[in-house]
């Protein structure tokens, strides 16, 4: 609780570490800001062509649609998500010397970078409302759920994060790992499927991934039929409940260790 | 009354080194690091009082720089106990890239936020601070223009202005452009007379004698007490020392060059 505290009460220097970081990673292009939006949109046509037009006829279309609005909620969510698994163990590099003067509570490093990733996914939401608009889906009540969803992952990112991060002390190698690790999360996570497309005693088992979850809820806007049930969603929070306690709790257990990182 | 108290204290460092598997020949990914642990420093005892400027000195610098983490709380002591009154604060010199991308007026806010002041407290002091640091008037400028002592005064007056009890100054004593430079003395000893604490790394004779009150030579087996012009006159043999060094390796180098010529 007391770090909820700490967070608002220094919300203008966290936003503006955010705000230093995005225009940081954008500075060089031509573009700038503006590829948020394209970047996205570029790569939900990309996706929609080769599905729709390439693959079509198979059997194995999803059955939701307009399909270009599926896949973009499910692209741009994990973007942020595997953004902030890549960035969690290069945290203490990136920001070594920061962290030899400055009180600011440990947590903040990967925060930072996870906020940064939450705010070009927010920048990037006008495409996805473009394209319902342009391809008329129904919006339903379930846009509603937007913000539970965006919470969610953001207590999901950090807790990657921070696991990334105090693992990265001892084993630096997890670097490359997370590589691999959000590969395997493009492939498991309801991106270009949904799991409808499974039989019926798989699907409960799919929440083990907690990314599940939070998609189902971004996905609630214009599918809110295709939410789990309650139980398949308690399974979902559970992980991600684990994934942040073990983060918070091995940082926690690191701190003396990176305060001595020269 | 101290502000700061350490009763005892040490500091363990960690050496790593890569053990080499020369007949096993199974690449595992933990365990394969030999972690040694060596003192940095330990009982070390000292009371800093409140109003007093201290110096650490110490040749190399790493040392004093881990005990003055220690001071300011940023470390926990492996053996022995700190006492602390109130909040401390540690001034060290600004990375170049940390305000990369930022106005000045916004470098000052993200300092201030980074030497731990909530946004209430940053607030009430940002016009004080752009008035001493002198960039009230370049407030919108993007601080990768701005030239780096300035950025150094502006991390010295957030530094200073900061509702601490004890500062810790690393290298940070007398800094920024040559028209600053003469504003920092007085700004320190009007903490000084409001209570603040000082604690000092920087090597400069004349400021020694300026400003300290006592010194502290940091070794590894503990603290040796010095009066202001031990520490000074220690200075001064370790500038000289240090020129020395620098002048033998400056003439060893020419002579390569010169070796590189004839080939």
């Amino acid at each position: 609780m007391s770090e909820i505290a700490e967070l608002v009460s220094r919300r203008r220097t966290l936003s503006l570490m955010t705000r230093q970081d995005i225009k940081h990673s954008y500075r060089n292009y031509r573009l700038g800001l503006l590829w948020t939006l394209a970047e996205p949109f570029g790569l939900a046509i990309m996706m929609w062509a080769v599905f729709s037009f390439v693959l079509s006829g198979r059997e194995a279309r999803i059955g939701l649609d307009p399909f270009i609005v599926y896949i973009i909620t499910g692209l741009l969510p994990f973007q942020w998500l595997s953004q902030a698994i890549r960035k969690g163990p290069k945290v203490f590099r990136k920001y070594g010397a920061m962290l030899v003067f400055s009180p600011l509570p440990i947590w903040v490093w990967p925060l930072r970078g996870v906020l940064a990733g939450g705010a070009e996914f927010v920048l990037s939401l006008p495409v996805v409302f473009a394209l319902i608009l342009l391809f008329s889906a129904d919006v339903t009540w379930g846009i509603l759920l937007l913000p539970v969803a965006v919470v969610l992952q953001v207590i999901l990112c950090s807790g990657a994060a921070m696991l990334g991060a105090a693992l990265s002390l001892r084993l630096p190698d997890i670097e490359r790992m997370t590589a691999i690790i959000v590969r395997m999360l493009f492939w498991t996570s309801p991106i270009l499927w949904a799991s409808r497309n499974f039989p019926d005693w798989l699907q409960p088992w799919l929440y083990l991934n907690p990314f599940q979850l939070v998609l189902d809820l971004y996905r609630a806007a214009v599918w809110p039929e295709e939410i789990g049930s309650w139980r398949d969603c308690g399974l979902s929070l559970l992980v991600i409940a684990v994934i942040f306690a073990a983060g918070s709790g091995l940082l926690k257990a690191r701190v003396s260790e990176v305060r001595r990182l020269e | 009354m101290a502000a700061v108290e350490l009763v005892a204290v040490g500091i363990e460092g960690v050496r790593v080194k890569r053990r080499r598997r020369r007949h096993r020949k199974i690449p595992l990914l933990l365990g394969t690091q030999d972690r040694r642990s060596y003192w940095v420093f330990r009982d070390a005892t000292a009371s800093i009082r409140k109003g007093e400027c201290v110096f650490l000195m110490d040749e190399r610098g790493d040392r004093a720089a881990t005990l003055l983490r220690l001071m300011t709380g940023l470390l926990q002591p492996d053996t022995g106990a700190v006492k602390r009154r109130g909040g401390s604060l540690l001034l060290t010199r600004p990375g170049k890239r940390w305000m990369g991308s930022l106005s000045v007026g916004q470098s000052i806010r993200l300092l201030a936020g980074l030497y731990g002041m909530t946004d209430h407290e940053i607030d009430q002091r940002l016009a004080d601070c752009a008035q001493f640091a002198e960039v009230a008037d370049i407030m919108g400028k993007p601080s990768e223009e701005v030239d780096a002592a300035v950025l150094r005064q502006i991390a010295f007056a957030v530094g200073t202005s900061a509702p601490v009890r004890l500062i810790g100054l690393d290298g940070m004593a007398v800094t920024g452009t040559p028209d600053f430079r003469p504003k920092c003395v007085p700004r320190l000893r009007e903490l000084m007379d409001s209570g603040t604490a000082l604690v000092v790394i920087q090597d400069d004779p004349g400021l020694i004698s300026l400003l300290a009150d006592r010194a502290l030579l940091v070794k590894r087996r503990g603290l040796v007490e010095l009066s202001a012009d031990e520490a000074a006159q220690l200075a001064h043999k370790w500038a000289k020392r240090r020129r020395k060094v620098r002048r033998r390796s400056r003439k060893a180098m020419m002579e390569d060059d010169d070796d590189d010529d004839l080939v």
